[in-house]
């Protein structure tokens, strides 16, 4: 009995020396930088002008933040992107997923695996293959758009349909995810169950509105939330294909926050207010989607 | 229970099994490719060098400009020796030193001859290389850790300022005046152009040494100009009315002008600073309070960008230089105002269709005069490091900007932008560059006279601000290609960049 309990004990420390590298890694990675995140907001400093020192100066920085015209622009930019390219991406994926759902068919492997290949292309490559895609002079699109007799626009360097050529990269890249992660929700529900709603005499359309949407409905907020935060600290495409521009039409807060913080000079203190502005923000909206969507 | 408990085990081994052997698999396969990688990354640099020791040894041979014979009348120090560039003292065999570099065209020069260096003076150098953008914020990065890693640096010559300011670099002058480091009749500071040393310098002393150096000049098409007889632009007026000459000739995707949009303080403000100064504007008043958004500055904003709407191609927003590049070698744009160095390659048959066919001027005048830029990239060494690597690295600076190398980068590499008037004036680069008699007129005529070293404004927060203004210039080239009107827009724009400008200045004390 005593050998056990020496046993247990040493098991209870145990199990506090196994989770030690969890719970550091978590600490150094997550915990402090969030801290010296919150910590450096409050402060003015300039990370390539460290001789100018670092002050306090409590929340300078959000009443800052709250008048500066970009910050707003970026969050409308941000917004913009998310409510073109997110109900695409949401509609486009859902019908993949059910007409991949519908029957087996010859071939469904590889449009199944095709659909994961575009998720799997490396942001920056995308970005460089629309670059061109978009190009005005010698892109293939602008190319058709013609020949169909349709005076294309300059999609990068027009500041009105930046956002859109953007959006539509987003979609092509990942609306497949949304339609696996919609397809895995229906994959799972019981054939029974469609197969005696079948013989009750409903419709496909019913089917799909009384049984698919309410079953996979966890899913669909968890897809839905994914892209959300994606879209808002969307990089990689931004950088680039328009590196934010022309001048700000396609700068999101989160590339502002990079912009100014990194890229256009150091003000890191000032990138910092942005960055967790922008955090509270995509909480918020998730906080918002999961109430609306994620009840059963 | 048994049941279930069996279950789930033997599957939590079988999956174990099978992670541990395709990570058995994959680090196998991994560890051949990355042999083979490696192996491959390798091998082209030493073929490198066996070519390169063939060609070296014809070079020196045959270089009569810089002479040993002066060898018996210098006394040297103990322990330090002479070459035909300079001196090395014995101690620094030996050191290993990394330098952060981006691999222009004089530095293909240099990484070729280095085996050379290395075994003449034991001071081993290891390069880092890397694109431009890359290479400043590398360079940001290592010298604000203060980590010493690079002992050399090679960056931009307007952050100068804030690297002395932050203590990151170390001044030159005290190396220049150590004769057991630097042999001043070989080394000459007089021969480096004048403006590359002056704009390395920061409250009295230098702190970089040049290893390339620019201005902007008009590059135009001769056989086109000549061909519908448009007078080559003089002044800002002629450069509006050729644009519109040329775009009543030309096809339509064909265009009379591209300039840079892309916002930086590299890249737009670069070339539009030359049109603000023009037209009599400027960054800052006396008091260091921003004046970019006055009359003049919206005149030459909104010039900018007409000039853009009218006759650029479109996206013209989005141009950074290597996008004019590509539309002057491929002959869509029949003009620009761009950095000299681009003879070198806009006149390559290899890259680009209309080799032979461009003419060079000076930039365009305007009510205020004629302004064209003043650029460098200096080598810097990192004050983090040891005394020791500091002496290694100044001497490697020493070998890489001497007349010597300049020299073999011109004749080898074909380079143009030489940083020393020796070099500049020496048959050897003439015979190479002497075809472009209007290049090297407007060039050295720019660089040596007419240019200021105060083109862009010499502060420590240079790169916020010139960022900042790079922004407004690129939105409204933008809105004025989509029918806006380019004056109004101007103002607008600057008008934000103003404020935002002020607050930076704020910060830095320079305005309260």
């Amino acid at each position: 009995m005593s050998f056990y309990r020496r046993f247990h004990s040493i098991g209870e420390n145990l199990k506090y020396l196994m989770f030690m590298p969890a719970l550091i890694v978590t600490l150094a990675l997550i915990i402090f930088p969030f801290g010296y995140c919150i910590f450096l907001s409050l402060h003015d400093y300039n990370i390539e002008l460290p001789f100018l020192g670092m002050k306090f100066i409590g929340f300078e920085n959000y009443y800052r933040l709250i008048l500066d015209p970009r910050v707003h622009n970026g969050m409308i930019i941000s917004l913009k992107l998310i409510g073109i390219a997110l109900p695409i991406e949401f509609l486009l994926g859902f019908l993949t997923a059910i007409l991949l759902h519908y029957r087996r068919f010859r071939g469904e492997k590889i449009v199944r695996i095709s659909l994961i290949l575009p998720v799997v292309i490396p942001p920056v490559v995308v970005g460089l293959t629309w670059k061109i895609l978009y190009n005005p002079s010698f892109g293939i699109i602008n190319f058709y758009l013609k020949r169909l007799g349709i005076i294309a626009p300059s999609w990068l360097t027009d500041p009105q349909w930046v956002i859109f050529a953007i959006a539509i990269t987003d979609v092509w890249q990942w609306f497949p995810l949304m339609a696996l992660i919609l397809l895995a929700g229906l994959d799972s529900i019981s054939i029974e169950l469609i197969e005696a709603a079948r013989v009750d005499g409903a419709s496909y359309l019913n089917v799909v509105r009384y049984i698919f949407i309410p079953s996979i409905k966890p899913l669909i907020s968890f897809a839905i939330i994914l892209r959300m935060i994606d879209i808002f600290k969307m990089f990689d495409v931004i950088y680039v294909m328009t590196g934010g521009g022309p001048g700000i039409s396609s700068e999101t807060l989160h590339f502002y926050a990079y912009k100014i913080g990194l890229a256009h000079g150091g003000n890191i203190s000032y990138a910092s207010s942005i960055a967790l502005i922008l955090l509270f923000t995509i909480e918020l909206f998730s906080i918002i989607i999961l109430r609306s969507l994620g009840r059963r | 229970m048994t049941l279930s408990k069996k279950v789930p085990r033997r599957y939590i081994l079988s999956s174990l099994g099978k992670i541990a052997t395709s990570a058995v698999v994959a680090g196998i396969i991994s560890g051949i490719v990355g042999y083979y990688t490696g192996k491959s990354a390798m091998a082209p640099p030493t073929e490198k060098t066996v070519t390169v020791t063939a060609e070296k040894t014809v070079t020196i041979t045959a270089s009569p400009t810089i002479t040993v014979a002066s060898t018996p009348h210098v006394l040297l120090p103990p322990g330090v020796n002479f070459s035909d560039w300079g001196v090395y003292p014995n101690y620094l065999r030996g050191t290993n030193i990394t330098a952060a570099v981006q691999l222009i065209d004089s530095l293909i020069a240099v990484q070729n001859l280095l085996p050379q260096f290395e075994e003449e003076t034991g001071i081993n150098v290891d390069f880092v290389m890397l694109p431009e953008e890359e290479l400043h914020q590398k360079v940001l990065i290592e010298l604000s850790s203060g980590a010493g890693k690079y002992a050399i640096v090679m960056d931009d010559c307007m952050f100068v300022p804030q690297f002395v300011e932050n203590e990151w670099i170390v001044p030159l002058n005290e190396f220049i005046d150590n004769s057991n480091l630097t042999y001043k009749p070989l080394f000459d500071l007089e021969d480096f152009l004048a403006k590359s040393i002056e704009i390395a310098s920061w409250k009295g002393k230098i702190y970089g040494l040049p290893i390339y150096a620019e201005t902007t000049v008009t590059i135009y098409r001769k056989d086109i100009f000549e061909e519908h007889s448009i007078r080559i632009p003089n002044s800002m007026k002629d450069l509006e009315k050729a644009c519109e000459a040329l775009r009543e000739v030309l096809p339509k995707e064909v265009y009379p002008i591209s300039l840079r949009g892309y916002p930086g303080e590299g890249a737009n403000v670069y070339i539009w600073t030359g049109f603000l100064k023009a037209f009599g504007g400027n960054f800052f008043d006396e008091n260091w309070e921003p004046i970019i958004n006055n009359d003049a500055g919206v005149k030459a904003t909104g010039f900018y960008a007409e000039l853009l709407a009218k006759y650029g191609p479109p996206g013209s927003a989005n141009y950074h230089w290597d996008d004019v590049q590509t539309a002057l070698q491929q002959g869509k744009a029949m003009m620009a105002i761009e950095a000299s160095d681009f003879v070198g390659r806009i006149e390559d048959p290899s890259q680009s269709l209309y080799a032979g066919k461009f003419g060079y001027s000076l930039v365009p005048e305007g009510p205020a005069g004629r302004f064209p830029s003043v650029f460098a990239f200096e080598l810097m060494i990192n004050a983090a490091c040891p005394r020791k690597l500091q002496e290694a690295a100044w001497i490697f600076i020493v070998w890489a900007t001497s007349k010597k190398l300049q020299l073999e980068a011109a004749i080898s590499q074909r380079f143009s932008n030489v940083v020393r008037e020796s070099v500049m004036n020496d048959p050897k680069y003439l015979q190479v560059w002497g075809a472009y008699a209007d290049w090297i007129k407007a060039h050295t005529e720019s660089l040596r006279n007419i240019a200021s070293v105060d083109y862009r404004p010499r502060i420590p927060v240079w790169r916020e601000v010139g960022n900042r203004i790079g922004i407004a210039i690129s939105e409204v080239i933008a809105k004025a290609q989509l029918g806006a009107d380019p004056y109004e827009q101007a103002k607008n724009a600057l008008d934000a960049a103003a404020d935002d400008i002020r607050q930076i200045m704020i910060k830095a004390g320079y305005l309260r």
